[in-house]
């Protein structure tokens, strides 16, 4: 399921996805594959974006339906 | 053994050792200065790990196949060269997935380098292995490969290795446009 939320999260700091891979210390493609849905993270990398971009979890990685994103 | 030959053994070890000595000190000085140690994210150590399954799979069933038909092959070649041909399957299967996959190159590593690089082996496995064979002429003797023949596939695999960076490099950067 496409992570929406991160990428508006990503796209309101104005932050490419590959800027946003460098602070987070990961590949451009990792950015982009959870944003695609194709790869689920582990709760590190989760924690580490949220701390880039200066959101919760909740914000980024929940719903409310008790399904992740 | 005759006095030729231990010399030469001796010589030929305390070669090894200097060489290994002078790497020793090579890595040591170069690993100061920068970092040697691959550093790949979660997403791409775990397409690694599913390209080893799929590489070992490939291998497995290489190996059966051997089992099974290797009779009907004997008369023409030796085990050693399905054994080969195995490996370099199995190992090509691997690379394709990770290059594929974008989890070939570590985050600190230089791809325009290792582009040259394998494409200079490359080069220089075909140049060597025409050149072998031109010279011989044969491919095949008592069963097994030449070494022209193997610098040949060599060459011919790396080659392949380098068209599929390339190509993916190309998908890469249209990927990038679309998402930027």
């Amino acid at each position: 399921m496409k992570n929406l939320r991160l990428k508006a999260a990503r796209a309101g700091l104005d932050l490419s996805q590959q800027e946003l891979a460098e602070k987070v210390g990961v590949t451009r493609q990792t950015i982009s594959a959870i944003e695609k849905g194709d790869y689920n993270p582990t709760i590190h990398l989760c924690i580490a974006i949220c701390k880039a971009l200066g959101k919760t979890l909740d914000e980024l990685f929940w719903q409310e339906d008790g399904k992740t994103s | 053994m005759t006095e030729y030959d231990s010399g030469y053994l001796i010589g030929a070890m305390f070669g090894v050792i200097l060489a290994c000595a002078a790497l020793a000190a090579m890595f040591g000085v170069f690993r100061k200065k920068h970092s040697l140690k691959g550093d790949y994210d979660e997403r791409q150590r775990l397409v690694q790990g599913k390209g080893f399954h799929y590489a070992y799979e490939t291998l497995f069933v290489c190996v059966v196949s051997y089992i099974l038909f290797g009779s009907f092959t004997e008369p023409f070649v030796s085990g050693k060269v399905l054994l080969f041909a195995g490996l370099t399957i199995s190992a090509l299967v691997y690379v394709a997935y990770v290059i594929w996959n974008d989890s070939y190159f570590a985050l600190n590593d230089k791809p325009a380098g290792f582009i040259w690089t394998f494409a200079a082996i490359a080069v220089w496995n075909l140049f060597e292995g025409i050149l072998e064979l031109s010279n011989d002429g044969m491919g095949i003797e008592n069963r097994d490969l030449d070494f022209g023949i193997v610098q040949i596939i060599t060459g011919i695999a790396i080659l392949l290795v380098l068209a599929l960076l390339l190509f993916r490099r190309f998908c890469k950067k249209e990927e990038t446009m679309e998402e930027e």
